[in-house]
Protein backbone atom coordinates (compact mmCIF):
# COMPACT_ATOMS: atom_id res chain seq x y z
CA UNK A 1 0.00 0.00 0.00
CA UNK A 2 1.51 3.32 -0.99
CA UNK A 3 0.68 6.96 -1.59
CA UNK A 4 0.16 9.82 0.78
CA UNK A 5 -3.54 9.47 1.59
CA UNK A 6 -4.38 8.79 5.24
CA UNK A 7 -6.09 5.45 5.87
CA UNK A 8 -8.79 4.97 8.49
CA UNK A 9 -9.64 1.49 9.71
CA UNK A 10 -13.16 0.62 10.82
CA UNK A 11 -14.52 -2.31 12.84
CA UNK A 12 -17.43 -3.07 10.56
CA UNK A 13 -19.55 -1.82 7.67
CA UNK A 14 -21.62 0.41 9.92
CA UNK A 15 -18.63 2.21 11.44
CA UNK A 16 -17.03 2.41 8.00
CA UNK A 17 -20.05 4.30 6.58
CA UNK A 18 -20.24 6.51 9.64
CA UNK A 19 -16.57 7.54 9.41
CA UNK A 20 -16.81 7.99 5.62
CA UNK A 21 -19.87 10.21 5.97
CA UNK A 22 -18.26 12.34 8.69
CA UNK A 23 -15.05 12.75 6.72
CA UNK A 24 -16.93 13.57 3.52
CA UNK A 25 -18.93 16.25 5.33
CA UNK A 26 -15.83 17.74 6.95
CA UNK A 27 -13.84 17.77 3.70
CA UNK A 28 -16.71 18.68 1.36
CA UNK A 29 -15.87 15.56 -0.59
CA UNK A 30 -17.63 12.59 -2.20
CA UNK A 31 -17.45 8.97 -1.06
CA UNK A 32 -16.74 6.29 -3.66
CA UNK A 33 -16.91 2.55 -3.17
CA UNK A 34 -14.13 0.41 -4.64
CA UNK A 35 -16.27 -2.76 -4.23
CA UNK A 36 -13.55 -4.52 -2.25
CA UNK A 37 -14.53 -3.26 1.17
CA UNK A 38 -12.65 0.02 0.71
CA UNK A 39 -14.28 3.42 0.53
CA UNK A 40 -12.26 6.22 -0.96
CA UNK A 41 -13.04 9.86 -0.20
CA UNK A 42 -12.25 12.27 -3.02
CA UNK A 43 -12.72 15.98 -3.24
CA UNK A 44 -13.41 16.68 -6.92
CA UNK B 1 -32.73 71.58 -36.92
CA UNK B 2 -33.87 69.50 -39.87
CA UNK B 3 -31.91 66.56 -38.50
CA UNK B 4 -33.42 66.65 -35.00
CA UNK B 5 -36.55 64.69 -35.97
CA UNK B 6 -34.40 62.14 -37.74
CA UNK B 7 -32.04 61.74 -34.78
CA UNK B 8 -34.75 61.46 -32.16
CA UNK B 9 -36.82 58.88 -34.05
CA UNK B 10 -33.86 56.71 -34.97
CA UNK B 11 -32.32 56.82 -31.49
CA UNK B 12 -35.65 55.98 -29.89
CA UNK B 13 -36.16 53.08 -32.30
CA UNK B 14 -32.69 51.66 -31.55
CA UNK B 15 -33.21 52.10 -27.82
CA UNK B 16 -36.61 50.36 -27.93
CA UNK B 17 -35.07 47.52 -29.93
CA UNK B 18 -32.42 47.08 -27.24
CA UNK B 19 -35.14 47.13 -24.56
CA UNK B 20 -37.11 44.47 -26.43
CA UNK B 21 -34.04 42.25 -26.71
CA UNK B 22 -33.30 42.72 -23.01
CA UNK B 23 -36.78 41.51 -22.10
CA UNK B 24 -36.29 38.32 -24.05
CA UNK B 25 -33.40 36.98 -22.03
CA UNK B 26 -34.68 37.05 -18.47
CA UNK B 27 -33.85 33.38 -18.01
CA UNK B 28 -30.42 33.47 -19.52
CA UNK B 29 -29.29 36.13 -17.14
CA UNK B 30 -30.89 37.10 -13.85
CA UNK B 31 -32.72 40.34 -14.33
CA UNK B 32 -31.59 43.04 -11.96
CA UNK B 33 -32.08 46.79 -12.11
CA UNK B 34 -28.39 47.74 -12.27
CA UNK B 35 -27.74 45.34 -15.14
CA UNK B 36 -30.70 46.76 -17.00
CA UNK B 37 -29.47 50.30 -16.46
CA UNK B 38 -26.02 49.41 -17.82
CA UNK B 39 -27.29 47.61 -20.91
CA UNK B 40 -29.99 50.15 -21.72
CA UNK B 41 -27.51 52.99 -21.52
CA UNK B 42 -24.96 51.22 -23.69
CA UNK B 43 -27.78 50.37 -26.10
CA UNK B 44 -28.81 54.03 -26.14
CA UNK B 45 -25.28 55.06 -27.09
CA UNK B 46 -25.34 52.46 -29.87
CA UNK B 47 -28.70 53.73 -31.11
CA UNK B 48 -27.43 57.31 -31.11
CA UNK B 49 -24.37 56.29 -33.13
CA UNK B 50 -26.58 54.55 -35.72
CA UNK B 51 -28.83 57.60 -35.89
CA UNK B 52 -26.03 60.16 -36.30
CA UNK B 53 -24.40 58.37 -39.24
CA UNK B 54 -27.09 59.43 -41.74
CA UNK B 55 -26.99 63.22 -41.02
CA UNK B 56 -23.18 63.05 -40.90
CA UNK B 57 -23.07 61.53 -44.39
CA UNK B 58 -25.60 64.07 -45.70
CA UNK B 59 -23.53 66.96 -44.34
CA UNK B 60 -20.45 65.36 -45.94
CA UNK B 61 -18.80 65.10 -42.52
CA UNK B 62 -16.83 62.00 -43.39
CA UNK B 63 -14.40 62.49 -40.51
CA UNK B 64 -17.40 62.30 -38.18
CA UNK B 65 -18.52 59.05 -39.80
CA UNK B 66 -15.05 57.56 -39.24
CA UNK B 67 -15.19 58.59 -35.60
CA UNK B 68 -18.62 57.05 -35.19
CA UNK B 69 -17.39 53.76 -36.59
CA UNK B 70 -14.45 53.99 -34.21
CA UNK B 71 -16.87 54.54 -31.34
CA UNK B 72 -18.78 51.43 -32.36
CA UNK B 73 -15.66 49.35 -31.82
CA UNK B 74 -15.87 50.25 -28.12
CA UNK B 75 -18.76 47.82 -27.80
CA UNK B 76 -16.21 45.03 -27.73
CA UNK B 77 -15.68 46.10 -24.13
CA UNK B 78 -19.22 44.98 -23.34
CA UNK B 79 -18.23 41.42 -24.02
CA UNK B 80 -15.26 41.44 -21.65
CA UNK B 81 -17.26 43.21 -18.94
CA UNK B 82 -19.99 40.56 -19.15
CA UNK B 83 -17.42 37.78 -19.15
CA UNK B 84 -15.67 39.21 -16.07
CA UNK B 85 -18.94 39.60 -14.19
CA UNK B 86 -20.12 36.08 -14.92
CA UNK B 87 -16.72 34.56 -14.16
CA UNK B 88 -16.65 36.42 -10.85
CA UNK B 89 -20.10 35.04 -10.01
CA UNK B 90 -19.21 31.51 -11.08
CA UNK B 91 -17.88 30.55 -7.64
CA UNK B 92 -21.28 31.36 -6.15
CA UNK B 93 -23.15 28.91 -8.38
CA UNK B 94 -24.03 25.47 -6.99
CA UNK B 95 -23.87 24.12 -10.52
CA UNK B 96 -21.28 25.92 -12.65
CA UNK B 97 -22.23 27.60 -15.92
CA UNK B 98 -18.92 26.68 -17.50
CA UNK B 99 -16.67 28.90 -19.62
CA UNK B 100 -18.39 28.04 -22.91
CA UNK B 101 -21.78 29.23 -21.65
CA UNK B 102 -20.27 32.40 -20.18
CA UNK B 103 -18.57 33.14 -23.49
CA UNK B 104 -21.86 32.59 -25.31
CA UNK B 105 -23.79 34.98 -23.05
CA UNK B 106 -21.05 37.63 -23.31
CA UNK B 107 -21.12 37.39 -27.09
CA UNK B 108 -24.90 37.76 -27.21
CA UNK B 109 -24.74 40.91 -25.09
CA UNK B 110 -22.14 42.45 -27.39
CA UNK B 111 -24.07 41.50 -30.52
CA UNK B 112 -27.31 43.04 -29.29
CA UNK B 113 -25.73 46.48 -29.22
CA UNK B 114 -24.80 46.09 -32.88
CA UNK B 115 -28.41 45.10 -33.57
CA UNK B 116 -29.55 48.31 -31.87
CA UNK B 117 -27.17 50.22 -34.20
CA UNK B 118 -28.62 48.46 -37.28
CA UNK B 119 -32.19 49.24 -36.23
CA UNK B 120 -31.51 52.91 -35.60
CA UNK B 121 -29.52 53.21 -38.84
CA UNK B 122 -32.37 51.64 -40.84
CA UNK B 123 -34.91 53.96 -39.21
CA UNK B 124 -32.68 57.00 -39.83
CA UNK B 125 -32.43 56.09 -43.53
CA UNK B 126 -36.21 55.55 -43.74
CA UNK B 127 -36.93 58.85 -42.00
CA UNK B 128 -34.66 60.65 -44.45
CA UNK B 129 -36.03 59.00 -47.59
CA UNK B 130 -39.75 59.27 -46.81
CA UNK B 131 -41.07 62.45 -48.45
CA UNK B 132 -44.43 62.70 -46.59
CA UNK B 133 -45.48 64.64 -43.49
CA UNK B 134 -44.48 64.09 -39.87
CA UNK B 135 -47.16 61.50 -39.04
CA UNK B 136 -46.61 59.50 -42.18
CA UNK B 137 -42.91 59.60 -41.47
CA UNK B 138 -43.43 58.40 -37.91
CA UNK B 139 -45.59 55.53 -39.13
CA UNK B 140 -43.01 54.47 -41.69
CA UNK B 141 -40.24 54.70 -39.08
CA UNK B 142 -42.21 52.52 -36.66
CA UNK B 143 -42.85 49.94 -39.36
CA UNK B 144 -39.23 49.86 -40.47
CA UNK B 145 -38.02 49.68 -36.86
CA UNK B 146 -40.40 46.85 -35.97
CA UNK B 147 -39.61 44.88 -39.10
CA UNK B 148 -35.88 45.33 -38.62
CA UNK B 149 -35.97 44.36 -34.91
CA UNK B 150 -38.13 41.32 -35.65
CA UNK B 151 -35.94 40.23 -38.55
CA UNK B 152 -32.67 40.64 -36.66
CA UNK B 153 -33.84 38.94 -33.49
CA UNK B 154 -35.22 36.09 -35.61
CA UNK B 155 -31.90 35.73 -37.39
CA UNK B 156 -30.03 35.81 -34.08
CA UNK B 157 -32.29 33.24 -32.44
CA UNK B 158 -30.30 30.06 -31.90
CA UNK B 159 -31.52 26.50 -31.60
CA UNK B 160 -32.52 24.81 -28.40
CA UNK B 161 -31.59 21.30 -27.34
CA UNK B 162 -35.16 20.20 -28.17
CA UNK B 163 -34.59 21.28 -31.81
CA UNK B 164 -31.53 19.10 -32.35
CA UNK B 165 -32.32 16.12 -30.11
CA UNK B 166 -35.09 13.90 -28.79
CA UNK B 167 -35.35 14.03 -25.01
CA UNK B 168 -36.94 11.19 -23.07
CA UNK B 169 -37.02 9.89 -19.52
CA UNK B 170 -34.62 7.09 -18.69
CA UNK B 171 -34.35 4.79 -15.71
CA UNK B 172 -31.44 5.16 -13.36
CA UNK B 173 -30.15 2.08 -11.60
CA UNK B 174 -27.34 1.01 -9.30
CA UNK B 175 -24.86 -1.76 -9.92
CA UNK B 176 -23.47 -1.89 -6.38
CA UNK B 177 -22.08 1.64 -6.04
CA UNK B 178 -22.11 2.45 -9.74
CA UNK B 179 -24.88 4.78 -10.88
CA UNK B 180 -25.90 3.73 -14.36
CA UNK B 181 -28.39 4.76 -17.00
CA UNK B 182 -28.87 2.01 -19.54
CA UNK B 183 -25.29 0.69 -19.84
CA UNK B 184 -23.47 3.97 -19.28
CA UNK B 185 -21.80 4.46 -15.90
CA UNK B 186 -22.28 8.01 -14.65
CA UNK B 187 -20.57 7.93 -11.29
CA UNK B 188 -19.63 5.95 -8.24
CA UNK B 189 -21.86 6.76 -5.28
CA UNK B 190 -20.21 5.30 -2.18
CA UNK B 191 -22.72 6.08 0.55
CA UNK B 192 -25.91 4.05 0.89
CA UNK B 193 -27.76 7.13 2.15
CA UNK B 194 -26.88 9.01 -1.04
CA UNK B 195 -27.94 6.03 -3.17
CA UNK B 196 -31.28 5.99 -1.35
CA UNK B 197 -31.81 9.66 -2.22
CA UNK B 198 -31.13 8.89 -5.88
CA UNK B 199 -33.51 5.90 -5.87
CA UNK B 200 -36.23 7.91 -4.21
CA UNK B 201 -36.00 11.31 -5.89
CA UNK B 202 -33.49 11.06 -8.73
CA UNK B 203 -34.44 11.63 -12.36
CA UNK B 204 -32.58 10.60 -15.47
CA UNK B 205 -33.01 11.65 -19.07
CA UNK B 206 -31.64 10.43 -22.36
CA UNK B 207 -30.83 13.03 -25.01
CA UNK B 208 -30.73 11.43 -28.45
CA UNK B 209 -29.13 13.59 -31.16
CA UNK B 210 -31.03 13.93 -34.46
CA UNK B 211 -28.19 13.18 -36.86
CA UNK B 212 -24.40 13.58 -37.05
CA UNK B 213 -24.37 17.39 -36.77
CA UNK B 214 -26.37 17.27 -33.55
CA UNK B 215 -24.19 14.44 -32.26
CA UNK B 216 -21.03 16.50 -32.76
CA UNK B 217 -22.62 19.56 -31.17
CA UNK B 218 -23.82 17.69 -28.10
CA UNK B 219 -20.36 16.15 -27.64
CA UNK B 220 -19.02 19.58 -26.64
CA UNK B 221 -18.10 19.67 -22.95
CA UNK B 222 -19.31 23.26 -22.62
CA UNK B 223 -22.70 22.26 -24.04
CA UNK B 224 -22.93 19.37 -21.57
CA UNK B 225 -22.15 21.67 -18.64
CA UNK B 226 -24.64 24.25 -19.94
CA UNK B 227 -27.37 21.58 -19.91
CA UNK B 228 -26.54 20.67 -16.29
CA UNK B 229 -26.49 24.33 -15.24
CA UNK B 230 -29.63 25.46 -17.03
CA UNK B 231 -31.76 22.52 -15.98
CA UNK B 232 -30.70 23.08 -12.36
CA UNK B 233 -31.47 26.79 -12.72
CA UNK B 234 -34.92 26.09 -14.18
CA UNK B 235 -36.23 23.33 -11.93
CA UNK B 236 -33.97 23.57 -8.88
CA UNK B 237 -31.53 21.06 -7.49
CA UNK B 238 -31.69 19.05 -4.27
CA UNK B 239 -28.28 19.71 -2.81
CA UNK B 240 -26.29 21.85 -0.45
CA UNK B 241 -22.78 23.28 -0.62
CA UNK B 242 -20.16 20.52 -0.60
CA UNK B 243 -22.53 17.67 -1.44
CA UNK B 244 -20.63 16.48 -4.44
CA UNK B 245 -22.71 13.33 -4.85
CA UNK B 246 -25.71 15.38 -5.94
CA UNK B 247 -24.10 17.66 -8.50
CA UNK B 248 -26.08 17.09 -11.74
CA UNK B 249 -24.05 15.10 -14.21
CA UNK B 250 -24.12 14.85 -17.97
CA UNK B 251 -22.27 11.92 -19.50
CA UNK B 252 -21.97 10.67 -23.05
CA UNK B 253 -22.33 7.24 -24.54
CA UNK B 254 -19.39 7.09 -26.96
CA UNK B 255 -20.96 4.53 -29.29
CA UNK B 256 -24.36 6.18 -29.82
CA UNK B 257 -23.48 9.81 -29.08
CA UNK B 258 -26.46 10.01 -26.68
CA UNK B 259 -26.17 12.14 -23.56
CA UNK B 260 -27.46 11.09 -20.18
CA UNK B 261 -28.40 13.60 -17.52
CA UNK B 262 -28.87 12.49 -13.94
CA UNK B 263 -29.89 14.81 -11.15
CA UNK B 264 -31.94 15.07 -7.99
CA UNK B 265 -34.39 17.92 -8.66
CA UNK B 266 -35.91 19.83 -5.77
CA UNK B 267 -39.41 18.99 -7.08
CA UNK B 268 -40.19 15.60 -8.52
CA UNK B 269 -41.85 16.59 -11.79
CA UNK B 270 -40.66 14.58 -14.82
CA UNK B 271 -42.52 16.77 -17.34
CA UNK B 272 -40.90 19.96 -16.05
CA UNK B 273 -37.55 18.14 -16.08
CA UNK B 274 -37.89 17.13 -19.74
CA UNK B 275 -39.19 20.55 -20.76
CA UNK B 276 -36.26 22.23 -19.01
CA UNK B 277 -33.78 20.08 -20.97
CA UNK B 278 -35.51 20.82 -24.29
CA UNK B 279 -35.33 24.55 -23.61
CA UNK B 280 -31.58 24.71 -22.93
CA UNK B 281 -30.00 26.88 -25.64
CA UNK B 282 -27.50 25.31 -28.02
CA UNK B 283 -24.29 27.27 -27.48
CA UNK B 284 -23.01 29.07 -30.53
CA UNK B 285 -19.47 28.01 -29.69
CA UNK B 286 -20.50 24.34 -29.46
CA UNK B 287 -22.16 24.06 -32.87
CA UNK B 288 -20.33 21.66 -35.18
CA UNK B 289 -21.39 20.73 -38.69
CA UNK B 290 -19.35 17.71 -39.80
CA UNK B 291 -21.86 17.07 -42.60
CA UNK B 292 -20.65 20.17 -44.43
CA UNK B 293 -17.19 18.62 -44.83
CA UNK B 294 -16.24 16.05 -47.44
CA UNK B 295 -14.97 13.60 -44.83
CA UNK B 296 -18.10 14.09 -42.71
CA UNK B 297 -20.36 13.30 -45.69
CA UNK B 298 -18.41 10.11 -46.37
CA UNK B 299 -19.10 8.92 -42.83
CA UNK B 300 -22.81 9.61 -42.96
Amino acid sequence: MGGGAPIFYARGAEEQYEVALLLAKVLGAAVHDLHNGVLVIVRH
Amino acid sequence: MSHIFNLVTATTAGFLARLYMLRRDYRQYPSYPQGWAIHLFVGFIGAAIGAVIVPAVIEKEYAAVSFLILAASQFREVRSVERDTLEAMESTELVKRGTAYIEGIARVFEARNYLAIWVSLAVAVAARLWPGGVFGNLAVCSLVGLAMAALLSRLMHGDRVGDIAEVELAELQFDQALLKVEDTVLMNVGLETARAVYRERGLAAKIIPKGPNAKATLANLGQMQAIAHDVSAMIGVYMDVGEQEFIPLVRRNPSSGCLYLVMVPSEDDPDAFLTAIRRVPVLEGAVRKPLTSVAGKMLD
